[in-house]
């Protein structure tokens, strides 16, 4: 199935399912809203949860507002559930303990994660979030793969790791933007001690 | 979330279980070029190994001086040392290896600072496998031997060859050294050199075996012994295994191998030692043999508290003339 074919549907843009099967909405921290199958969700433990606990019926899901995901933009949820419906009905991986871990990116996955930095990083963060396992295990297998074959100095360009000087550099200046409350907290326990008191507190 | 630039990919700014997540499908070359980029890196590649290294470490100090990493299923990663500057961060692959060649006027100084920093870092519970030529760097033994003896942990698999007789060396590192399971010895010791097995050691294996004598083979307490070239005579061998029927040595014995026997030394064994008819009522162990190994006889021994055994003549199907005699317990 190609990403486009994906049975994700943006609420605004595709019919309602007339299948019986139960399709939960969701709301994006920027308003979109998604239908996401019940078969879909199971591949997030997060949100299986929820909707196991919400115990909502067929008619619950359609008349109750939409199950809001505060901190995943629509971009991202799209991505999530696109992923989530391509790979419904399949178990979660569990660890089968090689070192290191084995992952292989499907097809589908990698055309799904051809994408700027910025929004995979979003989408490992979406995976973290919702605890969909293979997710971040084929996403975070992307980030690994960035590492092959580089020097140490390659590997502070692409994972934009500040060297030792910066680090050094970077607690300095948060050092001197601390100092004047610093000075403040001092004056303050000076002016109380001379007003007698032996505690600052 | 914070904007994240295009270019890079911050890794730092994940959740640190992602983080870890990554880290876990890194190869070990790739981690600790990694740990390499910052203090920062180092610090947090320390904390993910902190529960234990996964991977196995093996230290081969020969032609070709390396540290190896063993993954699962079987895959190497591997640092090589060497002289040749042209071959410097130069990554050989092989089916089942990867091999990224470093450049040192000093190799075994190298070699050492490597391996202190790759087991602080990784936290390894113990080195799976050292190899020790100790003809390789005649000079510096000492250095080496201070070195591992340095290293506290447990060594699993030891293997020491030399041309000489090393045997205060190799002496010195058995009384340092704690955990060795297996041990192989290559080098020709003095008929003096006295063994004393490490408690731990499972698996013994002599090439260079003029200094074994039969109350030196009755001493040795590994469960597996194995003897390439032996100058047992035959009446030793008869002895020995006397012994073991009349449960005066080696209750932990489960399999010992003579290699390079004639048919006679069978003959002798067998006609020196009471067969037992087989009972079909035991249960005993299924012994497979490997491909290239044929028997051409055997019978079956009873130790005197009914532990059973089977001695075995073995032929080697790619060398005719190499016959092992072979004694399997259980």
């Amino acid at each position: 199935m190609s990403v486009e074919n994906a049975p994700v549907v943006d609420v605004d843009e595709a019919a309602i399912p007339v299948e019986k099967k139960m399709y939960y909405r969701f709301e994006s921290n920027d308003k979109k809203e998604f239908r996401v199958s019940e078969l879909a969700i199971q591949q997030s433990e997060t949100l299986n949860r929820l909707v196991e606990a919400m115990g909502y019926t067929s008619e619950d899901v359609e008349n109750k507002p939409a199950i809001a995901i505060e901190n995943i933009d629509g971009k991202t949820l799209k991505l999530v559930f696109q992923w989530c419906e391509h790979h419904k009905g399949e178990a979660i991986p569990v660890d089968d303990g090689s070192v290191p871990k084995i992952v292989e990116i499907p097809e589908f996955d990698a055309k799904l994660m051809d994408i700027d930095n910025g929004l995979l990083f979003k989408l490992i963060w979406a995976a973290d979030y919702l605890n969909i396992v293979q997710l971040l295990n084929v996403s975070c297998k992307k980030v690994a793969n960035m590492a092959q074959g580089k020097t140490p100095a390659q590997l502070r360009r692409v994972y934009l790791l500040p060297s030792d000087e910066e680090d050094e550099a970077a607690k300095r200046a948060a050092q001197e933007a601390q100092d004047p409350r610093a000075r403040e907290v001092e004056e303050e326990f000076e002016e109380r001690k001379r007003q007698g008191g032996n505690s600052f507190f | 979330m914070a904007n994240v630039s295009k270019m890079g990919f911050p890794i730092f700014r994940l959740p640190i279980l992602a983080i870890f997540n990554v880290f876990s499908m890194m190869n070990p070359l790739e981690m600790i070029n990694f740990s390499m980029s910052s203090s920062k890196c180092k610090r947090i590649v320390k904390q993910f190994f902190c529960p234990g290294c996964k991977f196995e470490l093996q230290l081969h100090i020969m032609d070709g001086t390396s540290i190896s990493f063993k993954g699962t299923p079987t895959f190497w990663w591997e640092y090589e040392l060497t002289l040749e500057k042209n071959e410097d961060n130069i990554i050989k692959y092989d089916a089942d290896s990867e091999k990224l060649m470093k450049y040192s006027t000093n190799i075994l100084e190298s070699f050492f600072n490597l391996f202190k920093y790759i087991d602080d870092l990784m936290s390894f519970k113990n080195l799976g496998f050292l190899l020790f030529e100790m003809n390789k760097f005649p000079l510096q033994n000492d250095l080496i031997i201070q070195e591992i003896k340095n290293f506290k942990k447990p060594i699993e698999w030891f293997e020491v060859f030399s041309e000489e007789d090393v045997e205060n060396d190799v002496t010195d590192i058995l009384n340092h050294v704690k955990g060795i399971k297996h041990l192989n010895l290559s080098a020709p010791f003095s008929e003096n050199f006295e063994l004393i097995c490490p408690p731990s050691l499972s698996y013994l294996s002599i090439s260079n075996s003029k200094w074994v004598n039969l109350k030196k083979l009755l001493e040795f307490s590994s469960t597996e012994i194995r003897i390439p070239k032996s100058e047992l005579t035959d009446m030793d061998l008869c002895a020995f295994f006397q012994s073991w029927i009349a449960s005066e040595s080696h209750s932990n014995l489960e399999k010992i191998e003579i290699h390079t026997v004639n048919p006679e030394t069978f003959v002798t064994v067998s006609q020196n030692l009471p067969h037992e008819e087989f009972d079909n009522s035991v249960v005993r162990k299924v012994h497979s043999l490997p491909e290239w190994q044929i028997v051409l006889e055997s019978f079956s021994i009873k130790r005197n508290d009914g532990t059973w055994a089977t001695i075995y003549l073995t032929q080697h199907t790619m060398h005719p003339d190499c016959l092992t005699l072979e004694m399997t317990v259980g």
